[in-house]
Order: C-alpha cells, then structure tokens, then sequence
C-alpha cells in the first residue's frame, strides 16, 4: 500500500478518523486535509491502529491538529497507536503532548 | 507528490547478521513499502528492532527523497547487527545539497525542533527523531560519489 485510507465515523460526541497505511510526505495532505476540516468543529479520534510507518510529515500534522483543538476548545486523541506510530511519536520527545486512548470503546465521554 | 510503482527492491543476506537491501527507481512513495516491508523480513531483527529501523529508515528516505535528489542508481541500505549494537547504512549517489547539509550539521549545535511561522511547519522533527533513536550516533558523510548516512542503534537483549 503506497497511500492511506481514512474513514470517517462517529461515536458519541467524537468523530473518529480511521487511519491505515503509511503517513510521509506523499501521503500526510491527505490526512490533513481531513484532520483540518474537523477538528475545530468537533472532538476529533485519529485510530492509528493500522498506520504502518509514519514520518515527521505526519507527526508535523498531528502537533498542528492538538494546536488547533486547544484553541478551538475542542478534544483531539491519537487512539490505538501502532508500534511504529507510538515509536515515532516517543522519538520526538513530545510524546506528552498528545492525549491518547487504548481503544475507541475507551474514548472519555 | 505522487507514488512511483516502477520503485524495486532487492534484499541480499551477507555474512553473519547482516543484509543489504538496494531500492531501484526511488522516485516515489512506493519506495518505502519497500523499505518496510524488507526491513520486516529480515530474520535476525525482533519486532522492536524492526519497528525502530522503520521509523528512522522511512525518515532518511523522506528527507532524500524531498530534500536531495536521489540517481538512477537508487538508495543501498545496510542493516547489520552485532551483540550489543544495531546499524543502518544508507549509500546514495552524492548530491551537492547532502555536502551542504553535512557541513552545517558538523558545525552548527542541533536545535530542538520549532514551528516556523513564517513557513506554517515544524522543523528539526526528522533530525530530532534520528537522534534520539540511534541513540549510539548518527553520521552524516558526504562523498565525491557516494554519500553516506550511518545510524547506531541499541540492540535488544
């Protein structure tokens, strides 16, 4: 798989995007684009359980989106991140920095 | 930016715990499901291992990718493993902005990493995340035909 898939979906006040595939710089637009369309409206989940790889193009995405929501006083939880994603996201230093969920089904009310 | 099928990669065991991959035609976002997906079948990595030369591996190839230029003669990766150490070795065609980018890395202290609010990005994430995953040393070689980027990683026990 050379591109990602996100679906789109809801649960309770959360929309939840379902993210698979490998985020870098060919494919984060896509996942922004997403990402930025929501997440001031809404309590945005980014399921991040089958996401491959990821680079600083998607960690790049995702700080901007944690930004955003605190501003727009709005939620924004990585869900279920991969080995890989959890990885990159420690590789950072910033990993305290995005609040996280072991599962959908755990997501705060 | 869009993938390139044509990419193709070749996976050589060598001595010991060692193998080389060489990814052809690295024009693309093809190039690192190749990566990955090699990096995942080498038989003396661990899950953890793997997972660790994935993160770091798919960043060196995004920056050559988006930041160099990378010749019709592709990207040779290396993986070795020894009793207490992990290697990536990446050797691409030389490129003059890599010679730049060496220098000011030998010479300036890394920055943490910073938004740019002039250009709406973070930068220094890539760099940052080299750094604290080959936590034994990463090095930047430029060549008058090869250059040359060196990770050390901790192995698992």
């Amino acid at each position: 798989m050379t591109g990602i898939s996100v679906e789109v979906g809801q649960r309770g006040s959360w929309t939840v995007l379902t993210v698979s595939g490998p985020i870098n710089s060919y494919t984060y637009n896509e996942l922004q684009e997403h990402i930025m369309k929501l997440v001031g409206r809404s309590d945005v989940a980014v399921e991040m359980s089958a996401v491959t790889s990821m680079t600083s193009a998607g960690i790049g995405v995702l700080l901007a989106a944690v930004e955003d929501a605190e501003v727009a006083e709005r939620r924004f939880v990585v869900v279920a991140a991969s080995e890989v994603v959890r990885l990159a996201l420690e590789s950072t230093g910033f990993a305290d920095r995005f609040p996280s969920a072991p599962s959908v089904k755990e997501l705060p009310a | 930016m869009n993938g390139h099928e044509a990419a193709h990669a070749q996976l050589e065991p060598l001595r010991g715990q060692s193998s080389r991959i060489h990814l052809e035609r690295c024009s693309g976002a093809a190039v690192f499901e190749l990566y990955d997906r090699s990096v995942r079948a080498l038989p003396f990595l661990s899950g953890n291992e793997a997972s660790t030369l994935i993160v770091a591996g798919d960043e060196i190839l995004d920056n050559l990718l988006t930041h160099g230029e990378i010749g019709p003669g592709g990207v040779c990766v290396v993986v070795r493993k020894r009793t207490s150490a992990l290697s990536l070795a990446f050797f691409v065609e030389s490129h003059e902005q890599f010679a730049a980018f060496a220098e000011r890395a030998s010479r300036e202290p890394r920055l943490p990493p910073r938004f740019d609010e002039r250009e709406g990005r973070w930068r220094g994430l890539g760099l940052t995340m080299c750094a604290n995953l080959a936590v034994q040393g990463i090095s930047y070689r430029p060549g008058t035909l090869v250059d040359r980027i060196f990770l050390r990683f901790q192995a698992s026990r």
